[in-house]
């Protein structure tokens, strides 16, 4: 085996064999090669401290209300995205459409107002002066009645009225 | 994926262990999809469950670059916040973990860029926040054994600490989250041979940094 370190992926292969992660056939070799390549045999030794070194920094454990304190940030942005939409619906939205639907509402309450009756401030004399109304008119009716019949009879259209003087 | 640890070594892979773990990381991936996309959806319960799966993945991995908790787990806050607010354009168009990794990383590259961390040098002596003196742990180590672990813990610290932020990332998504080469290219958003490059970079100058810790 060529030494790794003299190729392009040499440090790969001294990084994948120290790691215990180059395949059976390879570490085989590789391992021929580290007795007779000091240069190798150090750098794999150096890396191998370097993981264990490594491998002995531990995280702290994560605290316990990591969770409820994300939930709460996601549900007061929630609440801000269903604000925050509500106004801009309405800024993006405008006043043009609500004129029609403004002129729309008046109309409505007018047709209700004017069609509400008006309540009479005397309900009994225009009774009195409907009846008086009527009564007029049929005494007219009956003068105009008795007038044309006159005048028929003058023409001789008809009979004389009984008791009339002039047919005698 | 290379698996890496040298303080848990492990027996060498058959291939039979390979395909099924493979199979078992693709299932899994796919599932990460399917939950947001259930998310999508409007479950929130889906959302829940993927928060249980990655939330400590997430925090160590920023505790790692910023190397401070509180703001560690403030931006993994901002990470699952974000990835709630944009879950109505979700598409499962690259690994689930890429995509989270990304936020992260690029979120973890912000803050240290804009430079709001505040060095907190551990010393035995420092009161802890509720105002009791720290105490040692007890792993069974005399004192002066507790003191050289926790001297070897601050060096390792520097050492990551002094690294450009970009190759601490990398080494630090490499090292603890094994992601492999191409799926770190994503998350950096770069080549696969430009990751190899810095990560190689990364790891002599931590040789050189920690080599004195050997023994």
């Amino acid at each position: 085996m060529d030494c790794p370190m003299k190729a392009a992926d040499g440090e790969e292969v001294i990084l994948a064999y120290a790691g215990h992660s180059l395949g059976p056939e390879e570490s085989v070799e590789f391992e021929r090669h580290l007795e007779g390549c000091a240069e190798c045999r150090r750098i794999a030794a150096a890396q191998r401290e370097v993981w264990s070194a490594l491998d002995a920094w531990m995280p702290p454990p994560v605290s316990e209300n990591f969770d409820a304190r994300l939930f709460a940030r996601i549900a007061g942005q929630e609440r801000w995205n269903w604000r925050s939409r509500l106004v801009a619906s309405l800024r993006g939205i405008g006043f043009r459409p609500m004129v029609p639907v403004a002129a729309a509402c008046a109309a409505v309450m007018g047709v209700f107002l004017l069609r509400t009756p008006q309540i009479p401030s005397h309900p009994a004399q225009p009774q009195t002066q409907t009846i008086d109304a009527r009564q007029q008119m049929d005494v007219n009716q009956v003068e105009r009645g008795l007038d044309d019949m006159e005048m028929l009879r003058q023409l001789g259209v008809l009979a004389p009225a009984q008791g009339d003087e002039r047919s005698l | 994926m290379p698996r890496f640890g040298f303080s848990s070594p492990k027996a060498q892979p058959s291939p039979e262990d390979g395909v099924s773990e493979d199979v078992t990381a693709v299932a899994s991936l796919e599932r990460d999809a399917e939950l947001m996309l259930r998310v999508r959806a409007g479950d929130q319960a889906s959302f829940g469950l993927l928060l249980e799966k990655h939330r400590a993945p997430v925090i160590h991995f920023l505790y790692r670059m910023v190397q401070n908790q509180a703001v560690s787990e403030e931006l993994a806050q901002e990470v699952f916040f974000r990835v709630y607010k944009s879950r109505e354009s979700y598409e499962p168009t690259a690994k689930f973990t890429t995509w989270l990794f990304r936020i992260a990383t690029h979120l973890a590259l912000n803050w240290i860029r804009d430079g709001k961390k505040e060095k907190l040098n551990e010393s035995l002596d420092k009161e802890t926040p509720d105002g009791t003196v720290r105490q040692i742990a007890d792993r069974g180590e005399t004192i002066e054994e507790e003191l050289v672990h926790r001297a070897k813990l601050a060096q390792v610290r520097e050492a990551i600490e002094a690294l450009p932020a970009k190759q601490r990332a990398a080494v630090v998504m490499h090292k603890y989250e094994e992601m492999d080469y191409s799926q770190i290219a994503r998350v950096l958003n770069c080549s696969e041979s430009a990751i190899k490059s810095l990560l190689f970079r990364a790891y002599e100058t931590l040789r050189t940094r920690l080599a004195h810790l050997a023994g």
